[in-house]
């Protein structure tokens, strides 16, 4: 090919990547993207609604209130819909409550697919418990759980809020993690 | 005319392009690369444009020009090895384009890449997201992808530091500032250069 046609056409071709990358990243970053984002992408205005408020109320009263991202939109639907046998505990709302809330956490899991990003797929749509997720059980391997069952702060692998810090804000990353009593991951 | 009087200065040979190329993935993979979990947009942008930058390396490498091209400066596994001996004992051959282990740098890098761009993509077309979104890559388990990408975006950061340290050695032993080359694409003249 003659040298300058090649030349014209490499730079336009070069020309446009550049300029789809820059606006690409520029968008980005004009959407938030220089905050810190958890693996939940999240801060909807769903999420400040009085739903939200509500099931960090009853639900958050007893034990953390796990991001709705945690859950598949059918697993939310089964456990809301067992609250009398809860992991054991007779968890019932009145009915008003329990339909907002399922409501709400249907609405949010469904929103984005990002979780799975992170916690792989769930063993089946429906599952209920995060900590049989094969992902969770990968990502925990190297914790012994007697460290954490033994331990009086933490006691099983259900409190997230335990070890993960932020874990209320939607953040995982190892970063904050300090397991009580025992150390800290990131050092 | 007055030039072969002169004493040989430099030549032109790396193009605009391939400087503009270069450095835009310098700046473009790094910022994927310290992006990666926690600014999940800017990090898919960024890869973005990391795999469209290596996708014009390759056209450029076969439409470019001279010293632009694989053919001029890909030799076979057999040479790079010779090289690198030659390197040892501190006395190499001129190549005015890029020596035989700096080509393998190359393939290597633009091939790690290539694995980064791909796993990147297959992981978010598990979500419906992405270019590979809908193909049979979706498909691809999204944890195992995530490992690969992991291990050759670490890979590549590998080759990276090997590929300066690489450029060091040879500006010493070719007594020029090769980095400079990069940004005017100029070399020195060696008039017992092998590839010109």
């Amino acid at each position: 090919m003659n040298k300058q046609i090649s030349l014209w056409t490499g730079g336009l071709l070069l020309g446009a990547i550049l300029a789809s990358s820059v606006s690409g990243i520029a968008r980005a970053v004009a959407a938030g993207g220089l905050q810190h984002t958890s693996i939940f992408v999240s801060t909807t205005q769903a999420e400040k609604s009085v739903p939200a408020g509500l099931y960090a109320s009853e639900c958050g009263s007893c034990h953390m209130a796990y991001p709705a991202q945690l859950l598949t939109p059918s697993g939310w639907t089964v456990l809301m819909r067992g609250l009398q046998d809860h992991f054991g505990e007779n968890a019932e709302l009145d009915s008003a409550s329990q339909e907002d809330i399922t409501q709400y956490l249907v609405q949010i899991s469904s929103q984005q697919t990002g979780h799975y990003r992170k916690l792989g797929n769930p063993p089946q749509d429906s599952a209920v418990r995060v900590t049989e997720w094969p992902a969770f059980k990968r990502t925990h391997a190297e914790i012994p759980a007697r460290l954490l069952e033994n331990n009086d702060k933490v006691k099983s692998f259900s409190q997230c809020g335990a070890c993960h810090q932020q874990a209320e804000k939607g953040w995982f990353d190892e970063d904050h993690v300090r397991i009580p009593g025992v150390a800290r991951l990131d050092r | 005319m007055s030039n072969q009087t002169d004493t040989p200065s430099t030549v032109k040979v790396w193009d605009p392009l391939v400087r503009i190329f270069h450095w835009s993935l310098v700046v473009t993979f790094f910022l994927a690369f310290i992006t990666e979990d926690d600014w999940m947009d800017l990090h898919v942008q960024a890869g973005y444009a990391v795999a469209l930058l290596i996708g014009f390396r390759l056209v450029w490498g076969v439409i470019g020009t001279r010293y632009a091209r694989f053919s001029q400066f890909v030799k076979a596994p057999s040479a790079v090895f010779k090289y690198l001996g030659q390197m040892l004992s501190l006395k190499v051959p001129h190549y005015l384009g890029h020596n035989p282990a700096a080509a393998a740098m190359i393939v290597s890098l633009i091939v790690s890449i290539i694995m980064v761009s791909f796993t990147g993509m297959a992981i978010i077309a598990a979500q419906g997201q992405g270019p590979l979104a809908g193909t049979l890559f979706a498909g691809f388990n999204p944890e195992w992808m995530e490992e690969i990408h992991e291990f050759f975006a670490n890979f590549t950061l590998l080759l990276v530091i090997l590929h300066v340290a690489g450029v060091v050695v040879s500006s010493l032993l070719e007594g020029e500032n090769l980095v400079r080359a990069m940004i005017n694409g100029r070399k020195k003249y060696h008039s017992d250069g092998v590839d010109q």
